[in-house]
C-alpha cells in the first residue's frame, strides 16, 4: 500500500510537470520526493504501521490534485505570459524602429511624386490646372513639412500628416492606392516621431 | 441582530449568514471567491505561523513535510495538508516575498541518506503580513459580538 500510493504520488508529479521547463520541473519532483520520504521515514519513526502511512500519501494525493493542477496553470501561464510578452516588445520595438526608417523615404518620393505629378498636368496639352495646383500644392506641402521637421519634429509631421489626408481625399477616385499609402506615410510619420532618435531643437 | 426593515424575510436570513462568515470559511477553491490583492488565505496564515514558532523554538528554517507536521499539531487536524495544497500555499508565500527558500546541501542529504531538501525560512515581510492578518482577526472578533447583540 504505501509503495503504491508513494509510487502514484511520484507518476502523478511526472505527469503534471510535463512540458514545463526543466529547473521548475525537477524542483517540483525533488520536492515531492522529499516529502513523500520524510513522512515515510517520520512514520516508521513513530511506529505507525505502513499502510496507514500510505493510506495518509494516498489521500494527500489525491485531495491536492486540483492544486496541483492550478499550480501548472499558473506556472505556465506566468512563463508564456512573460516570454510571448518579451517577444512581443522585441518585435514591437523592431517593427517600430523600421517604420520610422521608412518614414522620410516615404515622404521624399510622395513629394518628388506629387510635384512632378503637379507639372505634369499644368504643362499637359488638357492642362487641368486646378488639378495640377492641388498636386503641385500638395507636393510642396510635403517638402515644407520634411523641412520643418528638422526644427520641430511636431508641426512638421503635423504639416505632412494634414497633406497626405487632403491628398487621400483628392484621390479618393482610387482609394485601394490613395488610402493605404496615406496611412502607411502617417504610421512612418508617427512612428518616427514617437521613436528615439527624433530630432529635437534645443529651446533658445 | 435586529431586524433591518428594508430587508425581505430572505434578505435577512442571508444578512445573518453574512454576518456569521469569517475569514477561515473562506475556500480556496471556490472560484466565486475572488481574494483581495494581498489578503492571506487560512493555509497560508498557518504556514507563517507554524513557521514562525519553529523560529521561536530555535529551527529558522522548516521544509515542506515538517511544516505540514507543524499545522497538523496547530490545528488539530486528522490528517496533513495536501501536497498539491501545500507546495502551491509555498510558491505563491515566496512568490509574495513572505518566505525564502533554498536547496539544502547535497553532502548533507547524502551523508543522512535521505532526498534534499527544500528549506523555507519566513522573511521579515511574513512576519509583518502575519502580525497585520492577526490584528485584523482580534478587530473583527471584537466588532462581531456588536453586530449580534445589535
Amino acid at each position: 500500500m504505501l509503495n503504491a500510493a508513494s509510487t502514484l504520488t511520484r507518476s502523478w508529479t511526472n505527469l503534471y510537470t510535463r512540458g514545463l521547463s526543466s529547473d521548475q520541473r525537477a524542483s517540483r519532483i525533488a520536492e515531492i520526493e522529499s516529502d513523500v520520504w520524510e513522512h515515510r521515514a517520520s512514520d516508521a519513526e513513530a511506529g505507525l504501521p505502513a499502510a496507514d502511512t500510505g493510506f495518509e500519501v494516498l489521500v494527500r494525493f489525491v485531495f491536492g490534485i486540483p492544486a496541483d493542477l492550478s499550480w501548472r496553470r499558473a506556472t505556465v501561464t506566468g512563463s508564456r505570459r512573460s516570454a510571448s510578452f518579451l517577444m512581443n516588445m522585441r518585435g514591437i520595438r523592431m517593427f517600430t524602429r523600421f517604420l520610422a526608417g521608412l518614414a522620410p523615404v516615404l515622404v521624399i518620393v510622395l513629394a518628388v511624386f506629387q510635384l512632378f505629378n503637379g507639372i505634369g498636368i499644368l504643362l499637359s496639352v488638357e492642362a487641368k490646372f486646378v488639378w495640377g495646383l492641388i498636386e503641385l500644392g500638395t507636393g510642396l506641402a510635403l517638402v515644407a513639412g520634411l523641412v520643418t521637421y528638422r526644427r520641430s519634429p511636431r508641426v512638421g509631421s503635423t504639416i505632412i500628416i494634414t497633406t497626405v489626408v487632403v491628398a487621400a481625399g483628392f484621390h479618393f477616385w482610387m482609394p485601394f492606392l490613395a488610402f493605404p499609402v496615406a496611412l502607411l506615410v502617417i504610421a512612418t510619420v508617427v512612428a518616427r516621431l514617437r521613436g528615439p532618435g527624433s530630432p529635437r531643437v534645443e529651446p533658445a | 441582530m435586529r431586524p433591518d426593515p428594508r430587508l425581505s424575510p430572505w434578505g435577512e436570513q442571508r444578512a445573518a449568514e453574512s454576518a456569521a462568515l469569517t475569514y477561515e470559511k473562506i475556500s480556496s477553491y471556490n472560484p466565486l471567491m475572488r481574494r483581495k490583492p494581498g489578503a492571506l488565505l487560512p493555509l497560508e496564515l498557518q504556514i507563517l505561523e507554524a513557521g514562525l514558532d519553529l523560529r521561536r523554538r530555535g529551527d529558522d528554517e522548516f521544509h515542506g513535510f515538517s511544516i505540514a507536521r507543524e499545522i497538523q499539531e496547530h490545528e488539530g487536524a486528522r490528517r496533513l495538508t495536501a501536497h498539491g495544497t501545500l507546495y502551491k500555499a509555498l510558491a505563491r508565500l515566496e512568490k509574495a516575498g513572505l518566505l525564502t527558500s533554498r536547496w539544502e546541501d547535497p553532502a548533507r542529504a547524502e551523508k543522512e541518506g535521505r532526498p534534499r531538501r527544500r528549506l523555507y525560512e519566513v522573511t521579515g515581510a511574513g512576519a509583518r503580513a502575519y502580525s497585520r492578518a492577526q490584528l485584523e482577526h482580534r478587530e473583527r472578533s471584537n466588532s462581531a459580538p456588536e453586530l449580534e447583540t445589535s
